[in-house]
């Protein structure tokens, strides 16, 4: 008989207002990076109405998040193996209707992950982009909040709106900022020093830094690959960024 | 051309806005029944409230004593209103958001 490790998992919410700032790429790669640490990871889709977790690992899945919401199924039978650590929850793409649940199905949703995650050591949630109703719940339900934000103003402002909402209506108040796609690991600190200074001087929040993630062209290569560019390219400068950030997380 | 268009006082106020936000000071907009803001006040920050409603209440202007209650509330918004947006990214916030950082040399790739 073998016994059934009981863990209690450190859930992190993976956000940044803005779309397509890489956000799937960075959440798909520090799980698989936290899995060749030894940790058991489960990833969750939380776009789930848009899925994109399994587009950028080339998963061809069965059974998402919404047959448990709108048929009862069990989650735990919707779950994919990437590796023996490394498991993934995939959402549902093309379905309104996930991106909008009800207070009742968001929370038979959590009720049904709760029955599961103490298998793993960490629970990361890709969010949606944007401050939906699905953005905010995940990120409230978590013990860690990732905002992964690019030097683009847009990103900034979006980002920034992101924490000012979970600040202000959620009071959530430990972020972790990720700056991505740097020119320079001078022009992240800049990036990070400002929004920090903001942060402090409106919302009187002192932000964490996950640090920040060069431009390399492994990145988009290896989505297009649809592979993680941890596999793809594990000596690549991003490759090497990624393994940091997973050594800050399991610091935690 | 009229150089006082409309638009042309809205993008000053926001230009001063911006500037304010690098010093000490407050930046009131006065709001009435038009969809353009009268006007827009620049207070020192650490004025009293009693000091800057009495500077005030000499201006002949109703909208100018709606103004004279500091602590933000001189837009002339319903309270119901403001409550709703009170996480909207104010204009300070954006100016200091978008501030560029000293032009630094680009180094080729990641250092350590």
């Amino acid at each position: 008989m073998t016994a059934t490790i009981r863990r209690s998992p450190k859930i992190i919410c993976i956000s940044s207002g803005k779309g397509g700032v890489g956000k799937t790429s960075f959440s798909v790669n520090v799980a698989e990076a936290l899995s060749q640490k030894g940790k058991a990871v489960l990833l969750i889709d939380g776009d789930l109405g848009l899925a994109n977790v399994d587009v950028v690992l080339g998963l061809n899945v069965r059974h998402t998040s919404r047959e448990t919401i709108e048929e009862g199924r069990e989650l735990a039978s919707s779950l994919v193996t990437i590796n023996p650590r490394f498991h993934v929850l995939p959402a549902s793409s093309g379905v309104p209707e996930m991106a909008n649940l009800s207070y009742e199905e968001q929370a038979l949703l959590i009720s049904r992950l709760e029955e599961i995650i103490d298998r793993f050591d960490y629970v990361l949630i890709d969010t949606a982009a944007g401050i939906g109703d699905s953005v905010l719940w995940f990120n409230t339900w978590s013990q860690e909040n990732i905002v992964i934000l690019t030097p683009d103003p847009t990103s900034l402002t979006d980002a920034y709106a992101l924490i000012k909402v979970l600040h202000t209506r959620h009071d959530r108040k430990r972020f972790h900022l990720l700056i991505n796609s740097v020119q320079s690991k001078k022009e992240g600190q800049d990036i990070f020093a400002n929004m920090s200074m903001v942060l402090q001087r409106f919302l009187k929040i002192t932000p964490l830094t996950l640090g920040a993630m060069p431009q390399d062209k492994n990145v988009s290569l290896a989505i297009r690959q649809q592979r993680p560019f941890l596999l793809n390219a594990p000596e690549s400068k991003a490759s090497q960024a990624i393994v940091a950030v997973a050594e800050r997380l399991v610091a935690l | 051309m009229n150089l006082k268009s409309p638009s042309n006082t809205a993008l000053l106020y926001r230009s001063l806005e911006a500037q304010a936000s690098q010093h000490p000071v407050r930046a009131i907009r006065l709001a009435g029944g038009r969809p353009e803001p009268l006007g827009l006040l620049l207070i020192d920050d650490g004025l009293p409230a009693a000091e800057v409603a009495s500077a005030l209440a000499g201006l002949r202007c109703a909208e100018l004593a709606r103004a004279a209650k500091l602590g933000g509330e001189a837009s002339g918004q319903s309270a119901a209103a403001r409550a709703e947006d009170s996480c909207q990214v104010t204009v300070e916030e954006r100016a200091q958001l978008w501030r560029q950082p000293q032009k630094t040399s680009r180094a080729a790739g990641m250092a350590g």
